[in-house]
């Protein structure tokens, strides 16, 4: 188990397409890692897909916590017989549906995290607008084809990997994908039309 | 196989990559509450690991205490059950009823006095228990079988609860076949009472007269008042009359048919030294 120290997670994460995370080519059935390892290398995976998953900014922390507490509780009844990430996602996307309904009964508890804005940051300020577009976009987009977007284009699975995590075959996952790709396309052109019309 | 994407769209997803990112403050704290989280379930859990081996060994222990129990409960029971048995046969748990001693007897009582040996009785020597060697019954015969029974020192404490004040345990029953008539089924009968008579028949029976004159003698003065009073007389005036002394023996049977006249010795007592006159 884990040795209740903060594991080492300053080594870059493995979660965006790293090989040792994938295991569609290799042996079914592998012995789950241990919690400390997995909280090293998925934690930043986990942490967006709570984000992408409808999670509360205010509550994606907790629901982290949850992720793993339920990984680590539960090991012995998960069997990794593809991927970690589809392992993990499946039990992300369980705890966001919670949090999702806990903060649709408690609103008032719900906050939206301060931007935090620097003087001369044009460029970072574009950064964060670009991506405040963007995840507008895909909250606007539903859930299958927003996450099959996430997880194949933001997260860089493979197809075959996407189309595990979301239990659909691969021509549905790849379907999904180019649908979420028009429709984001589309949201970011009105919001270059809209930014031209607010333009001098 | 996917398209890429376009460059405006890279452009955004870059930067929400960019933007979306935990802190690593946040990534430690998230660990530390977590291993927090785990911490607290694994501290019960070990114990609740531990003690399936320990339940079962409880469980054992628990069912092993209540067979025991139920045994024991199961014994203790058949014992009182036994118990309740031997006490309903054997007639000497029974308490008994004081004997109305003093009312059967209370004739002899008053005759106390006049059946105090003559001149030529008392001038004989007491035997006691002394006399006894020279009789082969009397040696094997126990002066006392009970175990509580009076001894020859508790004789004036015998005679003062011979009235029907002697305790429960020496009133141990005589076996029927001891004795000729009612005394066999008396329940006060003493066992010594009918040992020590027996003795004083035993002589006569063999032609000790003396010894069963001296035996008798004992007898009376150990139960002035028991059962055996007429016996008593009757086969002191046969051993009487078989030493030749005739005149005591006269005098003991008129002394009783005077006093007994209705009794069922009478006409037994009748016939002593009858040929002698």
């Amino acid at each position: 188990m884990h040795d209740g120290s903060i594991p080492p997670v300053l080594a870059p994460p493995a979660a965006l397409g790293d090989h040792a995370s994938r295991a569609h080519d290799g042996p079914h059935d592998a012995a789950l890692p241990a919690v400390a390892e997995l909280f090293r290398d998925h934690y930043e995976f986990v942490w967006r897909l709570t984000g992408r998953l409808g999670v509360p900014a205010a509550a994606v922390d907790d629901a982290v916590q949850d992720v793993f507490v339920v990984l680590h509780q539960r090991r012995h009844e998960f069997a990794i017989r593809g991927s970690v990430r589809a392992l993990l996602y499946g039990i992300t996307r369980r705890v966001a549906r919670r949090y999702r309904e806990r903060a649709a009964r408690h609103v008032e508890l719900v906050e939206e995290p301060v931007e935090p804005a620097g003087p001369g940051l044009d460029e970072e300020l574009a950064r964060r607008q670009a991506a405040a577009v963007l995840r507008d976009a895909l909250a606007g987009l539903d859930e299958d084809k927003r996450m099959a977007f996430v997880l194949a284009d933001i997260e860089g699975m493979p197809m075959p990997e996407v189309a595990e995590c979301l239990e659909i075959n691969l021509n549905t996952a790849y379907s999904r994908v180019r649908v979420a790709r028009q429709l984001l396309q589309r949201a970011i052109a009105r919001h270059h039309a809209r930014a031209h019309r607010r333009t001098p | 196989m996917i398209e890429p994407l376009d460059d405006e769209l890279r452009r955004f997803v870059g930067a929400l990559r960019e933007v979306d990112r935990p802190g690593e403050a946040a990534r430690a704290a998230t660990w530390a509450a977590i291993d927090a989280r785990l911490a607290a379930d694994v501290a019960p859990r070990r114990p609740a690991r531990l003690s399936w081996p320990l339940a079962a060994m409880a469980a054992a222990v628990l069912l092993g205490l209540g067979l025991a129990a139920a045994t024991a409960w199961r014994g203790r029971a058949e014992a009182n059950v036994e118990a309740v048995h031997q006490h309903a046969v054997d007639p000497t748990i029974h308490p008994l009823e004081p004997r109305s001693v003093r009312a059967v007897e209370s004739p002899q009582a008053r005759s106390g006095e006049s059946l105090q040996p003559g001149p030529e009785e008392s001038s004989q020597p007491d035997p006691g228990e002394s006399l006894q060697p020279g009789s082969g019954e009397s040696a094997s015969a126990p002066e006392s079988p009970h175990p509580n029974g009076p001894t020859s020192a508790d004789e004036p404490r015998g005679l003062e609860r011979d009235t029907g004040e002697s305790p429960p345990d020496s009133r141990k029953p005589a076996r029927p076949a001891q004795s000729r008539r009612r005394p066999a089924d008396s329940p006060s009968l003493r066992p010594e009472e009918v040992a020590s008579f027996q003795r004083a028949q035993a002589a006569l029976a063999a032609g000790r007269y003396e010894d069963a004159l001296a035996a008798l003698d004992v007898h009376g003065r150990r139960f002035a008042a028991g059962v055996f009073e007429e016996e008593r007389q009757v086969s002191r005036a046969t051993a009487l009359c078989k030493l030749g002394r005739v005149d005591a023996a006269r005098d003991a049977r008129r002394r009783f048919l005077r006093e007994r006249p209705a009794s069922h010795l009478a006409e037994r007592m009748r016939q002593i030294c009858r040929d002698d006159e």
